[in-house]
């Protein structure tokens, strides 16, 4: 029973200056042992129900850590001094209260999000993510699908599913997208951080170590906790307008403005009662425009026959045979005739002569050109809405309190697939309704939603949290400007193509109490855990799956050859929605599980130096089974300058529902007959016939140390922590598999009516170590103060263990490479910050080291790109109380990744590589911010 | 009361910024030519052949040409050829002769025969028509008009029975029979032009009797060839690829079963 009892409690409050005078806010202000805390305001304004005797620590990355008894007076103003103890209060990787991040026992980095999000260029949590914190890459793709719009995201190399997301410390829903592209991250899924709306976050601690002994799966790489905004009595508008100005804006030789993105949020919280709770309102809208970095079509755009259809008719042209409408072509221009007698005397067919490229005359007699057939290579047009509310209510003076949050954010994407040339011979281009072909459109609508309630108590010495945390990620798809051309000229023009959902919910008990009489403190903590997930594939309509005969029946294996729907050039036409074939009714999948959890985790501090901690976790899952986890770590001070810290542990990865049902058909023709591509579901008969076993959990052993190295006179600060992260039975996409001589095997083929089928299976395993460095630095220049920050990472991931189907290992060269080489194994960040007075100046130099292409490698001419430096710089000035202006530039200097060679670009449509997760490729980016601050 | 100012202001100001920045541009449009197109007729020979080829005929020896137009007219087209010889015009009555060509209102397709009376290359291609808002497509048959090649087979008991054809393609039983000679004498024999590509020279034992009696086939292109078989069954016994080389002559490949 949580106790009611009242105390000698009472609010505190006060204000929390510098040296200067100047308030600072989002101070931690923390009744040490126990999680009882807020932060500072704007104006650095606090308040806290306190209990007469407490010791409450106020911290701040930055400043010396100050502690103040609570002797009864209501208004305690504090005086902080500048200092390099970067022992703010951190909720993530230890369960007990207050530990900073000076004491945790592995690396955790605190980003003030405010300030970020307020001065630099960087709007969205991966995009502050990637250039902030060390060992995290994410990088927006292109030309993927869903993937557009959602950023694969990685914490030291790994994958994108390997990496847990917390908001306020509870397990955040995954989004509901698999990446099945050929771009980093294949065969994962992860966690869509974009859905929450920056404006509504107060800071991100970001632990890099395994930690599933702790929090269960997913935890391999790291934890990032999200959290959220306390603040109240004043509203904070920010109105931020941007827009790429590059040397390769609109077109690649063009430059100019594109990417123009407007946001506008908001937020605003309300006391509740007079104990410290509140509610917290964010709002946020932004619209993005595209960007375009490709060039003018270098591809074949027409052939002899779009000369013939144009001057004939289409149907005319089709009814002539191949010798007669080349001949007739060669007649219209001596540069046709020359083709055309070249190819006759080489000996050439017909067919092939039809097929010739015509591209040039006929874009002059269309009064086109071949920028008219460009694609949309670069970031994707992008509407969102988001709404995130966080809250406390406090029931007594014991410091229990019901809490809440949750948000809901809506997203509708449009990105661009191949443009669909008059050129393509196997009529995909359905040049009967589209003469000048079309480039199809993929338009994602996002939704996401997700509520955390919690009540917090006491019950005798043990504090108690009982929560429940709900989350679902949505994905619709519909395909715009396309068509199904086995429809020829009654095709429709956009499809509703399916989607999935994804939906979870986490119900957690924890009890946590801390003995100060064991040891120099003891804390205890366990807790239990049980998980509901379910997993959805909704099939699109008929037309956007469907192959249509040309008597407009559905293509089946019964029907006659002679009656499917052929192009000119005898090949058979493809059906369904070009550029995103809708999911078949034979995809739909409506399945769930559950597990449960329970925890033990003890850490002592055995002397004041010495801290050894100790956590195990057995997880139980519905479908595949238990796992047993645990983790011993150490943080030795030897004095106040010096620590080393360490960790050892095991941990896991549920494989996601996702890897598990997804499914989905292609259809191909062999010799007339249909078979069907599969991306086949795990447990399906065909799996099964090739002993691909059900998926299973990957299991990890990681091994981490580090020292943290003060020099208070010099305000100098360095952290330096080695990992080691050996990952077991990783999920992954296969290549696609054709059936051998094995009878069984064909005949297994055979029953599913498949020519190729690839799966998700547990089939490698990975090597990854690495280094971070921390240094920080803080000096006065004049009246101001000038703070750097030097970050870095040099890490190394190596797959091993690839299994065989087939014998066949089931990753080719490129897949390995999107795991090994894609993103940079090294990346420097140095950020140079000075204030003074009302103007702050912020330049930030990041080194991202190079990269392979997966697609070259294994070949004779493997590609890297070279390493590149991106800078920042922005400048704000504080007009007055409410109001701050902010400009300045991302990437400054308009670099760019390294060329794809020519030859391997697509006709000069994918210049820079889609394959590679570096630095992007949307060049300078300029903006403006205002930032409005209104107070009761 | 300024706090109020200040949130209208600031109201208005975000209402000017979204006006001004929201981006109405059409997402795609479809691609439309600038130009006109006229939608036309065209008349062609019609062909089912996959590259232009040359095709080996003999004198005397009709070819039929199948030409059509795209879309039927209510009216007969006359339709004139062109036959040239050499690379110099064809004279009509003396190097071929040619079939009336005309299709029909309302038909799409016709055909007519050339026959060669004289050897020589040959190339054929639709010169005009009386109907002129027909385009042409100028695509045309290349013939090569040959001495035959004579062959024959000779046994010498007249118990047995044996008779001899040539076929188009390789070894193929179904393959279009392009001469034969079945008699009753102890000697078989015909003149033919092989087809280019694969031809296929076949023996029929008559009379089923398996004797394994030696027959000689005899090919004369000009050249000799004699070819000693043993007839133990009916079977192809011969094949020959016709080929045009780089200087324009025909090359017979013969290889003994």
């Amino acid at each position: 029973m949580l106790s009611f009892s009242v105390m000698a409690q009472y609010k505190v409050s006060g204000t929390v200056k510098d040296t200067n005078g100047d308030p600072i806010s989002g101070v931690s202000v923390v009744v040490k042992g126990t999680k009882n805390g807020t932060t500072t305001d704007f104006d650095g304004k606090y308040s806290l129900v306190v209990k007469k005797g407490d010791v409450v620590e106020f911290s701040s990355v930055g400043y010396e850590t100050v502690t103040k008894v609570m002797d009864g007076t209501a208004i305690v103003d504090v005086v902080m001094a500048e200092g390099l103890t970067l022992d703010e209060v951190v909720l993530v990787g230890s369960r007990r209260a207050g530990r900073t991040v000076i004491d945790s026992p592995v690396p955790v980095d605190v980003i003030d999000i405010k300030d970020i999000a307020n001065n630099g260029p960087q709007t969205t949590v991966n995009e502050i993510l990637n250039y902030v914190a060390p060992s995290f890459t994410s990088t927006t793709q292109t030309v993927s699908d869903g993937t557009d719009h959602v950023d694969p995201a990685s914490l030291r190399g790994l994958g994108p599913d390997q990496v847990l997301v917390l908001i306020n410390g509870k397990r955040r829903h995954k989004s509901s997208l698999v990446n099945i592209n050929g771009t980093v991250g294949t065969g994962t899924v992860g966690t869509d951080m974009n859905a929450i709306p920056t404006a509504a976050i107060e800071k991100i601690e970001v632990l890099r170590d395994g930690a599933a002994a702790q929090y269960g799966s997913d935890a391999i790489a790291g934890v990032i906790n999200i959290v959220m905004k306390k603040s109240t009595d004043e509203l904070t508008l920010n109105v931020n307008s941007g827009a790429n100005i590059s040397k390769h804006s609109n077109k690649y030789n063009e430059g100019g403005m594109d990417g123009e993105k407007f946001q506008i949020d908001a937020n605003y919280g309300v006391a509740i009662g007079n104990k410290g709770g509140f509610i917290n309102f964010t709002g946020a809208i932004e619209k993005r425009n595209p960007t375009n970095r490709s060039d003018s079509m270098g591809k074949q755009i027409y052939t002899f026959f779009d000369v013939a259809a144009r001057n004939l008719g289409y149907d005319a042209a089709f009814a002539m045979n191949p010798s007669a409408l080349t001949a007739y072509v060669a007649t219209l221009d001596p540069s046709l005739n020359t083709t055309y007698t070249n190819m006759i005397a080489n000996g050439d067919s017909f067919i092939d002569i039809a097929a010739a490229d015509a591209s040039e005359y006929e874009l002059n007699a269309r009064g086109l050109t071949r920028d008219d057939f460009r694609m949309k290579v670069g970031q994707s047009k992008l509407d969102s809405g988001k709404f995130f509310m966080n809250m406390e209510i406090p029931l007594n003076d014991e410091n229990s309190k019901i809490y809440a949050s949750g948000g809901m954010s809506l997203r509708n994407g449009l990105a661009a697939g191949f443009y669909r040339r008059p050129a393509y011979t196997d009529g995909r281009a359905d040049v009967a309704l589209l003469p000048n072909g079309f480039l199809p459109h993929i338009a994602s609508t996002v939704k996401d939603k997700s509520l955390i309630t919690g009540i917090k108590g006491k019950i005798g010495d043990w504090d108690i949290d009982f929560s429940n945390t709900y989350g679902k990620n949505s994905f619709d798809f519909t395909i715009k400007n396309t068509v199904n051309a086995t429809l020829g000229r009654s095709s429709q023009r956009q499809f509703e193509a399916g989607g999935f959902a994804f939906t979870q919910n986490t119900t957690n008990l924890d009890l946590s109490k801390f003995y100060e009489n064991i040891f120099k403190g003891l804390n205890v903590a366990f807790g239990a855990e049980y998980r509901m997930e379910n997993y959805e594939l909704k099939a699109g309509e008929e037309t956007s799956w469907a192959r249509y005969d040309v008597n407009g029946q559905i293509v089946t294996s019964t029907t006659p050859a002679s009656d499917l729907v052929y192009s000119y050039f005898g090949k058979i036409v493809p059906g369904g929605a070009q550029v995103f074939p809708g999911f078949r009714p034979s995809n739909e999948v409506n399945q769930g599980r559950n597990n449960y959890a329970g925890y033990v985790d003890v850490e002592a501090d055995i002397t004041d130096n010495t801290m050894i901690g100790a956590a195990v976790r057995y997880e139980d899952y519905s479908d595949f089974g238990s796992t047993f986890n645990s983790k011993l770590s150490t943080r030795i001070k030897f004095n106040d300058n010096i620590a080393i810290r360490g960790a050892v542990s095991t941990g896991f990865r549920a494989p996601d529902l996702h890897q598990i049902y997804f499914n989905s058909t292609a259809t191909q023709f062999i010799a007339g007959v249909p078979y069907e591509v599969l991306t086949a579901r795990n447990g399906s008969t065909l799996a099964k016939a090739l002993n691909i076993p059900k998926l299973k959990e990957e299991t990890s052993f990681n091994v981490s140390a580090g020292f943290t190295f003060n020099i208070p006179d010099a305000k100098l600060k360095i952290t330096i922590d080695g990992y080691m992260v050996n990952v077991k039975n990783r999920v992954g996409l296969t290549r696609n598999y054709t059936p051998n001589s094995d009878p069984l095997v064909i005949a297994a083929f055979n029953d599913a009516n498949a020519s190729k089928a690839r799966f998700f299976t547990n089939g490698f395993g990975t090597k990854s170590k690495g280094v971070d460095i921390v240094i920080a630095h803080k000096i006065n220049i004049g009246e101001g103060l000038l703070n750097n920050s030097l970050s870095g990472t040099l890490s190394k991931t190596e797959v091993v263990d690839i299994k065989n189907i087939l014998g066949t290992p089931i990753l080719d060269n490129r897949a390995v490479g999107f795991i090994e080489s894609a993103m940079p194994r090294t990346k420097v960040n140095l950020t140079n910050n000075y204030s003074i007075k009302k103007w702050n100046f912020m330049l930030r130099n990041v080194y991202f080291g190079e990269v392979s292409d997966p697609d070259f490698l294994g070949t004779p001419n493997e590609v890297t790109y070279g390493s590149k430096i991106v800078t920042d710089l922005s400048l704000s000035y504080k007009a007055s109380n409410s109001l701050k202006f902010s400009f300045g530039a991302n990437n400054l200097l308009d670099v760019y990744p390294d060329e794809v060679p020519a030859g391997s670009n697509y006709g000069r449509q994918f210049i820079f590589s889609r394959r590679t997760s570096q630095f992007g490729f949307n060049g300078r980016y300029v903006f403006g911010r205002l930032t409005f601050t209104l107070k009761n | 009361m300024n706090k109020i100012k200040n949130i209208y202001k600031l109201f208005f100001f975000v209402l000017l910024t979204t006006m001004v920045s929201c981006n109405n541009e059409e997402d795609f449009k479809d691609l439309q030519s600038q130009t006109t197109t006229v939608q036309k007729n065209s008349v062609f020979i019609i062909t089912d052949d996959t590259v232009q080829k040359t095709n080996l005929t003999g004198v005397n020896d009709p070819q039929t040409i199948a030409f059509g137009i795209n879309k039927a007219v209510d009216t007969d087209t006359n339709v004139v050829f062109k036959v040239q010889k050499n690379g110099n015009d064809a004279i009509e009555g003396t190097d071929y002769t040619i079939s009336p060509a005309t299709i029909t209102a309302n038909e799409t397709n016709a055909t007519t025969d050339v026959t060669f009376l004289t050897e020589g290359d040959y190339k054929v291609f639709i010169e005009s028509t009386d109907n002129a808002t027909l385009q042409i497509a100028p695509n045309y048959f290349l013939y090569k008009v040959l001495p035959p090649t004579t062959f024959t087979i000779t046994w010498s008991d007249s118990f047995y029975d044996y008779d001899l054809y040539l076929l188009e393609g390789n070894q193929d039983i179904n393959g279009n029979i392009i001469a034969f000679s079945n008699g009753t004498t102890t000697t078989e024999s015909f003149s033919a032009v092989p087809k280019l590509g694969f031809n296929s020279v076949y023996i029929l034992d008559y009379l089923g009797d398996n004797a394994g009696t030696p027959v000689t086939l005899t090919i004369d292109d000009g050249t000799i060839h004699t070819y000693d078989i043993s007839m133990d069954m009916s079977k192809f016994v011969l094949t020959i690829e016709a080929s045009v080389d780089a200087n324009n002559n025909v090359v017979y490949n013969y290889t003994q079963l």
